[in-house]
C-alpha cells in the first residue's frame, strides 16, 4: 500500500466507501463518481451525474448502504435526500418520508450530522447547530432520548467508537474534539477528553483496531488530516499534509490506511507509514542562558519514567487522572513522553555571602560569572583624575582582586610602557654621571620589554601553534592549573625575571601600597648627588599635568592631529636640553626626559597597543577595551579608527546598561571622546510620572490626574 | 558552582522553549498545550509564574523578547501558522484576566500558510523589526512602523529559502548591514547547505543570500549569532548533530583585528544525542547546549580557540556531573542517578584526575 491519489474534476465534499471497501463514491457540488480501489490506484466505475441536472443533485453528503452494494445515497444543500442505484443509474428516490423526528425546543436548529450506534440497533445520535448532541431511538419519533450540550458552538460531526460501546466523538466550530463517555444507565454523558484542534473540525472519525486513534480534519484554512490519541489532546499523532485545499471526507480502508476527500478535488489514500509525527520533530528541550549565567533548561522527561508508565494497569476506567499515566496501550502506536521539566540553574558564587558584589581591597575574592566581575570591575575601575601611572596600578590592583590575572598584567604593562620606562632614565643617566655608558642598558631594557610584550600578545592572541614549554610547564603552587594559566605563570615569571634585570633596586610590581608609590622617585634623589634637585617648581607641576588623561573636554569638533604633537614649549625645552651644555650633562630636568621616552615610547607600542585592545574586545570583554582607552587617553588618539572605536563604546554602555549600572554607562559616555557617542547623552530622556494618589499614570496633563481628578503634587523630589 | 532548582511549571505538554528576557529577571516559557506562561523572580530568588494563558491553537514553538525600549513585549509562534505579538499593559485586572495577567494580543501575523517555527526580533539598532520562518521555507519580515502601536506590522520582505525552515538569528553587530541566519531542518543531505545567510541590501531595498554553508548537511535545529560585544568578527552556532561554531572575518578593513584565518569550523561532540537548542552567554564567550539525552553542555574556548566542555549540567536536575567525564562513564552517570541531590559542587574536590584538574579553572575565568 502506498499512498496514491486520484484527480477528480472538482471539489469534493464527501466520500463513502461499500461494505467490503472496494468501490468508493465521491460526491460534491458538481461531482459524483464512483471509483475502485484497486492496488495502488483508483480506476473511475461510473460517473453518476448524466442527464438532467437540477439542484437535487447537488451532493453534500454521500452514504453507501451497508448492505446492498448498488444502492447509494445522496443529500444536497436544498435539503433533499436522493437514493441511487448503480444498476440502473438512476434515482429510485422515495418520495415520501419515513419518519420525521422534530428537533424541537431549545435544542432547534439544523442538523449537521446523524450516526447509528454500531452497538445498539435502534439508537442514533445527530449534531445540532447549537451545540447540541441528541440521542433518539429509532422508534420513537415522539421524544429525544437524551439532549447534551456539548460544543459552544455548531456541532459539526460525530461518531461512535467502533470498538468501545460507550464511546462518542463529537467535533464542533469551537476546534475542540471531544471524547464523551454515554453512560446508558444513567443516561448522561461525562466528558472524557477533549482534544485542541488547530481549526474547526469538519470530520471525526475512528480509526479502527486502534482504541484511542481518531482521524480529524477541518473546516477551512487547514490542509492536513491529522490522526490523534485521545490521550494526548494538544498534538496530534500523526499528520497526512498532501491536500492543497481543505479535506472534506474521512474513511478508513483498514487501521493502517484511510481514504481522504479534499475541496481540491484530491482523492487520497494515505497510508501510516508516510505520515508525519510532529511529536517526534518536535522540539523536546529549550535553553535559556540569562545575563547573569543563570540558567533554565527544560527537556522532556525520559528514561526513568517508562517503566512506571508500563507497570500501570491496562484497565483504563479504573485509574483516572492523571492522563500521563493511563498511556497503555496493546499496540505499538505511542508517543514518546510529553511532559517536561524545568530546571532553573542558578550560578552561585563560591563564598556565600556574595549576595552582592563585595569587592574589597587586598583580598582574593574571585567572582564565577560575568556579571559578578564585571559589575564590580565597572564600579571600581578607575579611568580619570589621577595620573596615568596611578590610574593603570589602581585598575590592576583592582583586576588583581578579582582573579583576573591577565587583565592586571596588562593594566601593569601599560604602565610599563608610558611610565615606568621613563622612571628608569634617571637611573641611565645616573650611571653616565658617574662614568658609564648610558645608551646601552636602556636599549637593553626597551627591547627586552619589547619582546616580553609580543611574546603575551602572541600566546595571548590565540596562536594556532600552542608554546612548546605550555606543555611542559611545571606544576606550580599556585593552584591555577589550566594551560591558560601555565602560559600565565610563565609569564610571569618571564616578566619577573625581565624585571628583575631591569630594575634590581625596586621592582614596580612589588610596591604595596599608595605611599610607596608616591614616593617612588625617592631613591635615585638619594642615591645621586645633589644637583638632582627639580630646578624650578614649574617643571614639576608640568609633569603632573602632562601626564595625567585627559579631561573629558568638551569641544570635540576640535580637530586632533593624529598624534600628539609634542608641547611647544617641550620642543624648546627639548632644543634646549641639546643646545644647552648644563641641562645636557647633568641637571636634566626630569619632566623633559619623561615626555622624551614617552614620546618614543608611544610610537613604539602604539600598534602593539592597538592590538592588545582590539585582542580584548574580541575576547568579549568590551569593558577592558573601552577602560583601557579611556585611561590612555591622547597617548593612542588616533591609532584606532574611529567606528570601531564607536563600537566598542555603545557596546560596553548596553552591557552597562543591561547590567542597569546607568550611572557608570554616563560616566563611560562623558569620558568618550567620539562625537556620535557623546551625542547619546544629548538625546531627550522621558521621564513617566504616576498620580501619587491613585497610582494611575499620568499622560496627558502633568498637573491633574484623569481617572482621580486631583491634583498633582506640585513639586516632587526623588 | 550552579545550584539545580526544579520548578513545576503548569505545562500540560511538553515546554519547546524558555526564554530570558533582556535583565534576565523574567522568563517566558511556551509549551504544546497553546500557552504561554511569564515567570518573575522575586527578591528572594524564587521564580514565580505570574501569567499563563493561551497563545495560540497549536504548539507553540518559540517565544522571544523584545528590547524593553518597546515595552514588555513578547512574541510566539506556532504551529497554527501564526505568530502573535504580546504585550504587558499596566492597570488593574479583573478577576477574569488575573490568569493571563496583563498581557494582551496586539497582532497576529496570519501571512504564513505552514506553520510558523522561529520568531525573533531584531536587534535594537534596526528599530522594531521581527522575523518570522515557517515550515514552508519563507522568512517574512515585520516591522512596526510606528513603536508606540504595536498593533500594525507591516510584512517588510519575504525571502523564499527553498528549504524547510527550522530557526533563524540576527546577527547583533552594529557595524553589519541587517543579517539573517536561517536554518533548515531538511534531512535529505543531498538538499545542499542547511544554513543560508541573507543580508539587507539597502540599495536594492532586498535581502540577498551571501552565502550557504554547504558543509553543514544535517538537519539544522536552532542557530545563534553570538552576542557581538565590540567584536571584529561576528561568531555563528549552529545545532546540528553536533555543535558547530563558525565565525566571520570582517571583510572590511578598517576593522582591525588578529589576522583572519582562523575561520574554519568548530565542532563540538556530544557523543551522538541530538542538539537541539543552544544559547550563548552575555559576552559571546560561553555557549550553552541541550541535547535531547537531557544533558546541558557549557562550552568555553580556551586561548588557543580550542572549545572544551567547562560544565555538564543533567537535565532532570537531579545533579551537576564533574566534568570530562568518559563517555561511557558519562552514559552510566545519566542512567544510574535516581537519588536528586539538590546541589553537588562543579567537582573541585572530589574529582582529583588530572584532566580534570586541567579543566576546572575554566569556569573561574568566567562564565
Amino acid at each position: 500500500m502506498t499512498t496514491t491519489s486520484v484527480q477528480v474534476d472538482s471539489g469534493i465534499n464527501a466520500i463513502s466507501t461499500n461494505r467490503d471497501k472496494t468501490l468508493v463514491a465521491a460526491a460534491g457540488r458538481l461531482v459524483f463518481k464512483v471509483y475502485s480501489i484497486e492496488e495502488g490506484s483508483f480506476r473511475e466505475q461510473q460517473d453518476l451525474r448524466v442527464g438532467r441536472i437540477n439542484l437535487n443533485y447537488s451532493c453534500n453528503d454521500v452514504v453507501w448502504n451497508p448492505v446492498k452494494d448498488e444502492l447509494l445515497a445522496t443529500g444536497a444543500t436544498n435539503g433533499a435526500v436522493v437514493t441511487w442505484n448503480l444498476n440502473i443509474q438512476r434515482d429510485i428516490r422515495n418520495e415520501k418520508c419515513d419518519m420525521t423526528f422534530p428537533a424541537n425546543g431549545s435544542s432547534s436548529g439544523s442538523i449537521r450530522d446523524i450516526q447509528f450506534n454500531p452497538h445498539q440497533l435502534f439508537m442514533f445520535a445527530a449534531a445540532t447547530d447549537n451545540g447540541y448532541v441528541q440521542f433518539w431511538d429509532y422508534r420513537r419519533s415522539d421524544r429525544v432520548l437524551l439532549q447534551e450540550l456539548v460544543h459552544q458552538e455548531i456541532v459539526f460531526s460525530l461518531d461512535w467508537h467502533p470498538d468501545e460501546r460507550q464511546w462518542l466523538a463529537t467535533s464542533g466550530r469551537d476546534k475542540t474534539i471531544k471524547i464523551w463517555h454515554w453512560e446508558s444507565h444513567e443516561w448522561r454523558l461525562r466528558i472524557d477528553y477533549t482534544l485542541y484542534h488547530i481549526q474547526s473540525v469538519r470530520k471525526v472519525k475512528w480509526r479502527p483496531q486502534r482504541k484511542y486513534h481518531i482521524a480529524s480534519c477541518s473546516q477551512v484554512d487547514d490542509n492536513a488530516v491529522s490522526v490523534w490519541d485521545v490521550r494526548r489532546p494538544y498534538v496530534p499523532f500523526a499528520v497526512f499534509e498532501e491536500h492543497k485545499e481543505a479535506p472534506t471526507g474521512i474513511e478508513w480502508y483498514d487501521q493502517n490506511v484511510f481514504l481522504t476527500s479534499g475541496k481540491d478535488g484530491n482523492i487520497f489514500q494515505h497510508v501510516f507509514k508516510d505520515a508525519k509525527k510532529p511529536a517526534e520533530t518536535s522540539n523536546p528541550v529549550g535553553l535559556s542562558m540569562s545575563l547573569h549565567g543563570d540558567i533554565f533548561h527544560t527537556s522532556a522527561l525520559s528514561g526513568k519514567n517508562t517503566h512506571q508508565r508500563g507497570s500501570i494497569s491496562n484497565d483504563i476506567t479504573s485509574v483516572k487522572r492523571p492522563m500521563f499515566f493511563r498511556r497503555t496501550d496493546r499496540t505499538t502506536d505511542s508517543f514518546p513522553a510529553y511532559e517536561s521539566t524545568l530546571v532553573y540553574y542558578e550560578l552561585k558564587e563560591d563564598r556565600e555571602d556574595s549576595e552582592y558584589i563585595p569587592y574589597e581591597r587586598d583580598k582574593l575574592h574571585i567572582p564565577v560569572s560575568v556579571f559578578k566581575w564585571f559589575c564590580a570591575s565597572a564600579k571600581e575601575y578607575q579611568l580619570t583624575g589621577k595620573p596615568f601611572g596611578e590610574l593603570c596600578e589602581e585598575n590592576a590592583k583592582i583586576a588583581e582582586g578579582l582573579g583576573r590575572h591577565q587583565v592586571a598584567q596588562t593594566w601593569h604593562l601599560l604602565r610599563l610602557f608610558f611610565v615606568d620606562v621613563s622612571q628608569l632614565m634617571p637611573k641611565v643617566y645616573s650611571k653616565q654621571s658617574s662614568g658609564g655608558s648610558a645608551e646601552v642598558p636602556s636599549s637593553q631594557t626597551s627591547t627586552e620589554v619589547d619582546r616580553d610584550s609580543a611574546n603575551i600578545h602572541r600566546e595571548g592572541s590565540m596562536d594556532q601553534n600552542p608554546p612548546t614549554e605550555v606543555s611542559h610547564a611545571p606544576d606550580s603552587t599556585t593552584g591555577v592549573t589550566d594551560e591558560e594559566s601555565d602560559s600565565e605563570l610563565d609569564k610571569n615569571k618571564r616578566r619577573n625575571k625581565m624585571l628583575a634585570e631591569m630594575d634590581p633596586i625596586e621592582n614596580p610590581f612589588t610596591i604595596e601600597d599608595e605611599e610607596n608609590y608616591v614616593g617612588e622617585y625617592n631613591w635615585w634623589e638619594n642615591a645621586a648627588n645633589e644637583n638632582w634637585h627639580l630646578p624650578t617648581e614649574g617643571f614639576s607641576h608640568r609633569h603632573e599635568i602632562t601626564d595625567r588623561p585627559p579631561t573629558p573636554d568638551t569641544l570635540h569638533d576640535r580637530s586632533r592631529p593624529s598624534t600628539p604633537p609634542p608641547k611647544p614649549e617641550l620642543d624648546q625645552n627639548l632644543q634646549a636640553s641639546h643646545n644647552h651644555p648644563l641641562l645636557a650633562s647633568h641637571a636634566i630636568d626630569q619632566a623633559i626626559t619623561k615626555h622624551r621616552s614617552e614620546f618614543n615610547l608611544s610610537i613604539k607600542y602604539r600598534p602593539l597597543i592597538k592590538e592588545m585592545l582590539a585582542y580584548y574586545a574580541d575576547a568579549g570583554d568590551v569593558q577592558m577595551s573601552v577602560s583601557a582607552y579611556i585611561v590612555l587617553g591622547d597617548k593612542i588618539k588616533g591609532e584606532i579608527p574611529s567606528e570601531t572605536i564607536e563600537h566598542w563604546f555603545i557596546s560596553y554602555i548596553e552591557l552597562l546598561n543591561r547590567f542597569k549600572l546607568w550611572t557608570l554607562a554616563n560616566e563611560v559616555i562623558k569620558c568618550s571622546d567620539h562625537p556620535n557617542i557623546q551625542m547619546l547623552n544629548q538625546q531627550s530622556t522621558t521621564i513617566y510620572t504616576n498620580c501619587n494618589n491613585c497610582e494611575k499614570g499620568i499622560e496627558k496633563h502633568a498637573w491633574a490626574c484623569s481617572k482621580c481628578s486631583k491634583l498633582t503634587n506640585p513639586c516632587s523630589i526623588w | 558552582m550552579y545550584v539545580a532548582r526544579n520548578i513545576s511549571a503548569d505545562h500540560k505538554d511538553l515546554i519547546h522553549d524558555v526564554a530570558f528576557d533582556f535583565y534576565g529577571r523574567r522568563m517566558a516559557t511556551c509549551s504544546s498545550d497553546h500557552s504561554v506562561q511569564v515567570w518573575d523572580i522575586n527578591d528572594k530568588n524564587e521564580w514565580h509564574c505570574t501569567a499563563s494563558w493561551k497563545t495560540h491553537s497549536g504548539s507553540v514553538w518559540r517565544v522571544t523578547w523584545a528590547h524593553p525600549e518597546f515595552g514588555q513585549v513578547l512574541a510566539s509562534c506556532s504551529y497554527d501558522r501564526m505568530a502573535a505579538i504580546w504585550e504587558e499593559i499596566a492597570g488593574s485586572t479583573t478577576q477574569s484576566q488575573r490568569r493571563q495577567g496583563h498581557w494582551i494580543k496586539r497582532a497576529t501575523l496570519v501571512d504564513s500558510r505552514t506553520s510558523v517555527t522561529d520568531v525573533k526580533f531584531s536587534p535594537r539598532c534596526l528599530g522594531l523589526k521581527l522575523a518570522t520562518c515557517s515550515a514552508d521555507g519563507n522568512v517574512r519580515i515585520y516591522e512596526a512602523p510606528d513603536l508606540t502601536d504595536l498593533t500594525t506590522w507591516e510584512i517588510q520582505d519575504q525571502i523564499q529559502t527553498k528549504l524547510s525552515c527550522s530557526c533563524l538569528s540576527w546577527n547583533p553587530s552594529r557595524l553589519h548591514p541587517a543579517t539573517i541566519a536561517v536554518g533548515s531542518d531538511n534531512t535529505n543531505p543531498a538538499a545542499g547547505g542547511k544554513v543560508q545567510i541573507y543580508e539587507h541590501s539597502e540599495n536594492e531595498r532586498k535581502w540577498n543570500r551571501t552565502s550557504m554553508l554547504m558543509s553543514i548537511t544535517e538537519a539544522v535545529h536552532d542557530i545563534a549569532y553570538a552576542p557581538n560585544l565590540g567584536r571584529s568578527y561576528d561568531v555563528l552556532a549552529i545545532a546540528t548533530k553536533d555543535v558547530v561554531i563558525m565565525r566571520f572575518d570582517k571583510k572590511d578593513p578598517a576593522m582591525i583585528g588578529p589576522a583572519p584565518g582562523r575561520n574554519t569550523p568548530v565542532q563540538l561532540d556530544h557523543q551522538g544525542a541530538q542538539v537541539w537548542q543552544i544559547s550563548w552567554n552575555i559576552t559571546g564567550t560561553i555557549l550553552a547546549a541541550s541535547s535531547d539525552d537531557g544533558m546541558v553542555k557549557l562550552w568555553k574556548a580556551n586561548y588557543l580557540d580550542k572549545w572544551k566542555c567547562i560544565q555538564v549540567l543533567k537535565g532532570d536536575g537531579s545533579s551537576v556531573a564533574p566534568l570530562l567525564m568518559q563517555p561511557k562513564e558519562a552514559a552510566r552517570e545519566t542512567r544510574g542517578s535516581s537519588l536528586p541531590e539538590p546541589s553537588v559542587d562543579a567537582g573541585f574536590m572530589s574529582s582529583s584526575s588530572v584532566e580534570s584538574r586541567v579543566n576546572l579553572p575554566f569556569l573561574h575565568v568566567w562564565i
